[in-house]
């Protein structure tokens, strides 16, 4: 129990910060998260090191947002902006807030895998090989949703000066 | 995976990843998050239970709302005929006592009518033989 308490405290706010950046809902993260953390108590004799975990986690959670975001028949793709901006989840945070709850709410316009890889990559700091594992897809496809999607959003117009 | 794939290959690009990464910096759930999953620890991992959203509602329950509904419209209609019906046949058994008393209090005057002339034929009866018997 002790050894599951202590990957708890030391994962949940990544494995919860990456469902709430993917579904976008707060509600949806907490439950998802939750789910995870549970499945891993189940799992925890077969995890061999805590990068065994932490992979588990992230692979289970991100594969449980993007079921879920399948599952829903509106996609957050066809909201505008401004809906967006007013739905993301409000957050503690230093720097532009403005700019990076704008960051948010595009990364929710994105479809569901480019919006994992970029998280997976700006969020977790994973590199493109760690994202094709988590995410069960081909390195140059992970690459390639990398650069379209940075593109994409370099080309919303985003005020970078600062 | 190359190196050179991730590097940044304008100043902007540059900025943008740069605010990605602030964008997304991990957010903690709260100790509400905690107590949740110890909870859902010591229960063997049931969710709380969530009121249904009030547009979400089954197919079955709409149908079962709608049959309800139905039933209910058809309960009414039927008290408000037998309503009907039950004043229409208050109102024939008015109408057929008012029709008794007319005809009885008719009976009644034809009684007294008749009372009368039978006194009458009597008295003069009555007259007749006297003058018979004291010419």
């Amino acid at each position: 129990m002790d050894a599951f308490v202590r990957l708890v405290r030391e994962h949940q706010a990544r494995v919860f910060s990456l469902a709430l950046r993917l579904t976008g809902r707060r509600e949806d993260a907490e439950e998802l998260a939750q789910d995870a953390f549970l499945g891993l108590h189940g799992h925890l004799r077969s995890l061999e090191s805590p990068q065994h975990a932490r992979h588990w986690l992230y692979r289970t959670v991100t594969h449980r947002a993007i079921d879920l975001l399948r599952s829903r028949a509106r996609r957050p793709a066809t909201q505008s902006l401004d809906q967006l901006l007013l739905a993301v989840p409000v957050e503690d945070e230093s720097g532009d807030p403005l700019l990076h709850r704008t960051l948010r709410a595009l990364l929710l316009r994105l479809p569901e895998i480019p919006r994992a890889v970029l998280v997976l990559r700006f969020q977790e700091d994973l590199d493109p090989q760690d994202i094709a594992a988590t995410l069960d897809l081909p390195l140059n496809t992970v690459k390639s949703h990398l650069r379209r999607s940075l593109d994409w959003l370099r080309g919303q117009g985003l005020e970078l000066s600062r | 995976m190359n190196a050179s794939d991730l590097k940044p290959t304008e100043p902007s690009a540059d900025r943008l990843e740069r605010a990605l990464r602030a964008a997304l910096q991990p957010a903690d759930p709260g100790p509400a998050f905690t107590i949740a999953l110890q909870a859902r620890l010591m229960t063997g991992g049931a969710r709380p239970p969530v009121a249904a959203p009030s547009r979400a509602v089954p197919r079955q329950l709409r149908v079962y709302h709608g049959v309800l509904a139905v039933a209910a419209a058809i309960v009414v209609a039927m008290g408000i005929a037998a309503q009907i019906e039950e004043l229409r046949g208050a109102q024939r058994a008015a109408l057929a006592r008012a029709q008794q008393e007319r005809v009885h209090s008719q009976l009644l005057m034809a009684l007294e009518i008749t009372g009368e002339r039978l006194g009458l034929a009597q008295q003069r009866i009555a007259q007749f033989q006297a003058q018979e018997q004291n010419p």
